[in-house]
């Protein structure tokens, strides 16, 4: 016998109707027809490793140095498959940007234009130092994990010894454009205090600098392109996949562009993905099992969640599209355009 | 009904403590004045514990976006870098509840409390003199109905009192008073016991088990032939997640070997006992094999007890529906099209 025991609020909440819009449950969203970065691609050797694309499980090798994802270990190919590779065992899958990329969807629908440009890194992934790339888990649903990396104003909190810093800035003001497939968040920040990553690893030595983090995010892959620019300071571009590991983790392969940064700071940046990382799961964690089911309350917002609200309302449009049979991809979407302008890189 | 939580130590000034009722996360802090608050264990943002959090300047700040809320309403006071001419609406807070201290428990108030001292079940037994109080707190794989029922029909399997054998042998049946089941046993010195002492139930000391159900306490007292208190103890069984209960527990106590809780024991027990930190080990693991083994006996007067409560609620089911409605907090910008 379970004792259900009922306690007294201090205020009587506000009652009123939920909304179906307020409704998030990211766990059941599973979105098709997309490419997933599944692996750095020097990861991938003759040894085979093991991927996951939602519920998808997909063993990555290489084969006469070329890369193959399948269904099947080599040699075990000896029973059925499903309809992810038409029954063939075998993924469609490419090399690009220094990533094993894995089609999730309906084969027949894959196409290599699709996959999201990243500017700043070689097409054809040569010459990335090894010292750039992270592989770091997030036991958080992929979904949730993305949000994080929206609303930034965590890392003056969760990672305030790290990369933020504690403190009011001047003014914090947050921006965002958006198609059918993919979200840009900008977050300008003027007179905010110096990260200590910055100040000791950077050798900025100013008290206050200008922070401007560009954020675009691909929303049915969960690829993020971020681009961070700091004045005093310098730029950290930076790719983060969020690979969705079933609904309740994420695998995120992480490859940083430092090549204008100083040393120490360009070899050592990178490495503190794995300080930053558990400390985002800290927070992240938890929240898998409130978001599994609906709860009937809203979340309440702030300004700066803007482009999250907004990231769960065209989340949300995808799936009841891809619900509904269509996997197309709308006119807006042109994952393919050139990003440089978007991210204000500099020409 | 004031129900307890924690206890007071559980709570020190500057920290979080997470609690769980039931199904109900809590977090526990002390604002600046010393208060305890209780808020849901729920950031109504992001949903993340907010026991992860700071206490700063006496309200608690989330781990995450730094959201921060006043423990007593449970209203947010601040959301970090929003101009000064913006305003944090009223709707933005988390969910408080009444919360009390007394007499090193921490209570929390339930739907239908009535403000009332005898509600404060976790207290010694009054008039009664002790020199020392020693406390603890444990979680345990048993649920709280399960333990409160060994408690009755055997404690020994789920605490020890150094130097004392308590015996199974029930002095009369249990007594059922204002909501407390009370029950003595007899119980041994265990170096003075002949066997017929240990075995038989003959005895000149008493183990006193009283049991509120509703609150989900227990005070056990030891008492000697003439029923003098020689100890006592009183501990809160919270109901937990996944049938286990939090263990929060505070016996009182004199040691000196002439007036201590052991003054009637061998002298060999006697000694030792006076230099004992605490007589009382309540047991954070419980032995499966003693618990299955333990044959209902009192404690079918607390089932039936929890199913005539149970009853009664029903009753007032409709102020409880009322309360478990999901409820929707207003948002400050939901930026959805509608």
């Amino acid at each position: 016998m379970r004792r259900e025991i009922i306690l007294e609020n201090v205020v009587e909440p506000v009652l009123r109707r939920s909304r179906p819009q307020d409704e998030w449950r990211p766990m059941e969203i599973d979105l098709h027809d997309t490419w997933f970065p599944l692996a750095h691609a020097n990861h991938v050797t003759s040894t085979p490793i093991r991927r996951a694309m939602h519920r998808q499980t997909v063993f990555l090798w290489r084969d006469r140095g070329h890369a193959v994802a399948a269904e099947y270990l080599p040699g075990q190919k000896n029973r059925t498959f499903s309809r992810f590779t038409a029954g063939s065992g075998c993924y469609p899958s490419c090399e690009y940007f220094g990533y094993i990329w894995v089609w999730y969807g309906n084969p027949e629908n894959a196409d290599e234009d699709l996959i999201p440009d990243v500017p700043f890194l070689p097409r054809d992934g040569r010459g990335i130092p090894e010292y750039m790339r992270t592989s770091v888990r997030f036991d958080g649903n992929s979904l949730l994990s993305v949000e994080n990396l929206l609303d930034l104003t965590h890392a003056d909190f969760l990672h305030g010894e790290v990369v933020g810093g504690e403190g009011e800035a001047e003014s914090d003001e947050i921006s965002f454009d958006h198609t059918s497939e993919t979200l840009t968040r900008v977050r300008h920040v003027v007179g905010k205090p110096v990260s200590p990553v910055m100040r000791w690893l950077g050798g900025v030595r100013a008290k206050y600098q200008e922070f401007r983090s560009t954020l675009h995010v691909h929303l049915r892959s969960n690829v993020c392109i971020s681009y961070p620019r700091f004045r005093p300071g310098f730029d950290i571009p930076n790719i983060q996949t969020f690979v969705p590991s079933g609904p309740y983790r994420s695998r995120v392969d992480q490859i940083f562009s430092l090549g204008a940064a100083p040393t120490p700071f360009r070899q050592l940046m990178p490495r503190l993905a794995y300080v930053v990382g558990p400390q985002d799961n800290a927070v992240v964690r938890p929240q898998n099992p409130r978001y599994r089911n609906a709860e009937g309350r809203a979340d309440q917002h702030s300004r700066f969640d803007a482009p999250g609200v907004r990231y769960r309302y065209l989340m949300k449009k995808l799936w009841e599209r891809q619900q509904a049979g269509d996997y197309s991809y709308l006119a807006d979407a042109k994952p393919t355009t050139d990003l440089r302008q978007v991210l204000g890189i500099d020409n | 009904m004031w129900f307890p939580v924690a206890g007071s130590e559980q709570v020190p000034v500057g920290k979080t403590y997470a609690a769980q009722i039931a199904d109900q996360s809590l977090v526990l802090f002390r604002n600046e004045s010393g208060v305890v608050c209780v808020l849901e264990d729920r950031c109504p943002h992001r949903r993340v514990p907010l026991s992860l959090g700071k206490v700063i300047d006496g309200n608690l700040r989330c781990a995450y976006h730094g959201w921060t809320f006043d423990g007593l309403s449970g209203q947010c006071v601040a959301v970090p870098n929003l101009a000064e001419t913006e305003n944090i609406p009223a709707s933005l807070c988390a969910k408080a509840f009444c919360a009390n201290e007394k007499d090193g428990f921490i209570y929390v108030a339930t739907a239908d409390t009535v403000n009332s001292d005898s509600d404060y079940v976790c207290q010694p037994p009054a008039q009664w003199e002790y020199e020392k109080t020693a406390h603890g707190s444990a979680v345990v794989s048993v649920a709280a109905e399960d333990y409160l029922a060994a408690m009755l029909d055997g404690p020994h399997v789920l605490l020890s009192i150094f130097g004392v054998h308590a015996s199974d042998f029930y002095i009369g049946d249990v007594v059922i008073e204002e909501g407390c089941l009370s029950l003595d046993r007899t119980a041994v010195w265990t170096l003075k016991s002949k066997p017929h002492e240990k075995w038989w139930g003959l005895s000149t000391l008493m183990l006193r088990t009283e049991i509120w159900p509703e609150q989900s306490a227990v005070r056990v007292q030891l008492l000697d032939g003439g029923e003098q208190i020689l100890l006592a103890a009183v501990m809160a069984v919270v109901p937990g997640k996944r049938n286990t209960s939090q263990l929060h527990w505070r016996c009182y106590f004199s040691k000196s070997y002439a007036n201590g809780y052991a003054r009637s024991a061998p002298l060999l027990l006697k000694s030792v006992a006076a230099f004992k930190a605490c007589p009382l080990t309540v047991f954070s693991a419980i032995d499966g094999s003693d618990m299955a083994n333990l044959m209902v006996g009192p404690s079918a007067s607390l089932a039936t007890e929890l199913n005539e409560h149970d009853e009664h609620s029903v009753a007032s089911s409709d102020r409880i529906a009322a309360l478990n409605i999901p409820v929707c907090e207003s948002t400050l910008s939901s930026g959805e099209d509608s």
